[in-house]
């Protein structure tokens, strides 16, 4: 189901000024995931998985469906009582329209600390290997960086900051970006009531070095993200409730057909522990 | 006589607090006369922390099939099956065990059970379904399109 209302954006381009139709569109559809993964317990409180998963998004206008499948493997230790660290390599698929988009491989570094107080700080760093299917094969690395940390904890109560960073270069030195994001994320769980609800806001800021070839002007991209969910725990059958979920996305593109102005809702389930 | 088995009752429930599960046992054989769930579900505490799940699941379905929605008995015949390395089937009665716990301290203990459970598990398997309406479903393929399109990442 879905109602197409085009809507046209002007485009600046090297050789000259041109309108671009683009599909906003009101839409529903279904997703599912399946994840599979097996634990291995190793000596000293160590884990090594391995996983497999496949998501899809399936639209009735097919051209919009979307699917992902990859496989992920993980090692995770203590290091303290109190602090983990952790490696993983991933490698995915993502496919559009039914058609394979791009295929991403990632390695990751993390450390996480708890304090006394159950406040978490954790540092992520990744690296990540992009290759865009099409003709031209478009291949690009990313490293990026985060870093998490609890800033505040009740009993019913848990918020957290983030802060991120990443640089992404390529083969062809116009797709060079750096990007810089901040998030506040928080946890609350209304007391003797079950309910869960979830929330973060993020700002995310994107700066690409120089004009790509076609358009003369410079892409940065500054976007807002706010998402929530809620479900209670204390409704469930065979363990699992149902959750809601609403996701906010504003991005603004000094390259406009990159702007984007979303509401999405997920409606589907959860397991209750 | 009444008050006699209240007794018994009472002695095995003492019995079992202060972890002496033999005792409880023995104190426990003339309660299944009179209260037969109180009984199943003493036996099943007592023998599952004896080390004997097999006789503690026998136990805790033998309660089940008195009282189908007992917490209790959810809880403990999922213990005994996990003790006996039936995960798939101990999920199965710690989150039935979910389902009907009423106080928040019952809700608790069903969740780290079931969160403990998911740790134990050689083979973890997650899912998710749901409906997606947005106001946007285009938005990825103009996304992707356009940096094909335009070069951008």
């Amino acid at each position: 189901m879905s109602a197409r209302s085009p809507t046209k954006k002007k485009i600046k381009t090297v050789l000259g000024e041109f309108d671009i139709a683009s599909q906003s569109e009101r839409g529903l559809g279904i997703y599912g995931g399946l994840y599979l993964t097996r634990q291995t317990p190793l000596a000293n409180g160590a884990r090594f998985d391995f996983g497999v998963n496949f998501y899809a998004k399936a639209f009735r206008q097919h051209e919009f469906n979307m699917k992902t499948r990859g496989a992920t493997a993980s090692f995770n230790f203590p290091l303290s009582e109190r602090s983990n660290a952790s490696f993983s390599a991933s490698k995915s698929r993502f496919s559009f329209g039914g058609e394979p988009y791009s295929d991403t491989t990632k390695l990751g570094a993390s450390y996480g600390f708890s304090t006394a107080a159950g406040r978490i700080l954790r540092f992520d760093m990744t690296h990540e290997k992009q290759n865009i299917i099409d003709n031209a094969d478009q291949l690009s690395y990313e490293n990026s960086g985060s870093v998490n940390f609890g800033v505040w904890r009740s009993k019913q109560t848990y918020v957290s900051l983030e802060l991120r960073g990443n640089r992404r270069t390529s083969e062809h030195p116009a797709f060079d970006s750096w990007g810089k994001g901040a998030s506040v994320l928080a946890r609350y769980n209304p007391k003797d009531t079950g309910w869960v609800i979830e929330g973060a806001l993020s700002r995310n800021q994107k700066n690409w070095d120089r004009p790509s070839g076609i358009t003369p002007d410079v892409r940065h991209d500054n976007e807002w993200l706010l998402s929530m969910s809620t479900y209670n725990s204390n409704f469930s059958f065979l363990g699992v409730t149902p959750t809601f979920r609403y996701t906010y996305q504003n991005r603004k593109s000094t390259i406009p057909i990159y702007s984007v102005l979303s509401h999405d809702v997920f409606v589907g389930v959860t397991n209750a522990f | 006589m009444p008050h006699v088995v209240r007794a018994d009752l009472k002695a095995a429930q003492t019995a079992l607090g202060a972890g002496d599960f033999v005792a409880a046992l023995k104190e426990v054989q003339p309660v299944w006369q009179t209260h037969p769930l109180d009984a199943a579900l003493i036996t099943a505490r007592s023998t599952l922390e004896l080390g004997r799940p097999d006789l503690a699941e026998k136990a805790a379905r033998a309660a089940l099939t008195m009282k189908p929605d007992s917490y209790a008995a959810l809880l403990l015949l999922g213990s005994a099956l996990q003790r006996q390395d039936k995960v798939i089937a101990a999920e199965y009665y710690f989150r039935r065990a979910l389902d009907v716990s009423e106080d928040a301290r019952a809700k608790e203990l069903s969740r780290n059970v079931l969160r403990s459970l998911q740790r134990q598990k050689n083979w973890l398997v997650d899912g998710t379904f749901g409906i997606v309406p947005t106001s946007n479903v285009g938005k990825v393929s103009d996304e992707k399109k356009n940096q094909n399109r335009l070069g951008g990442i």
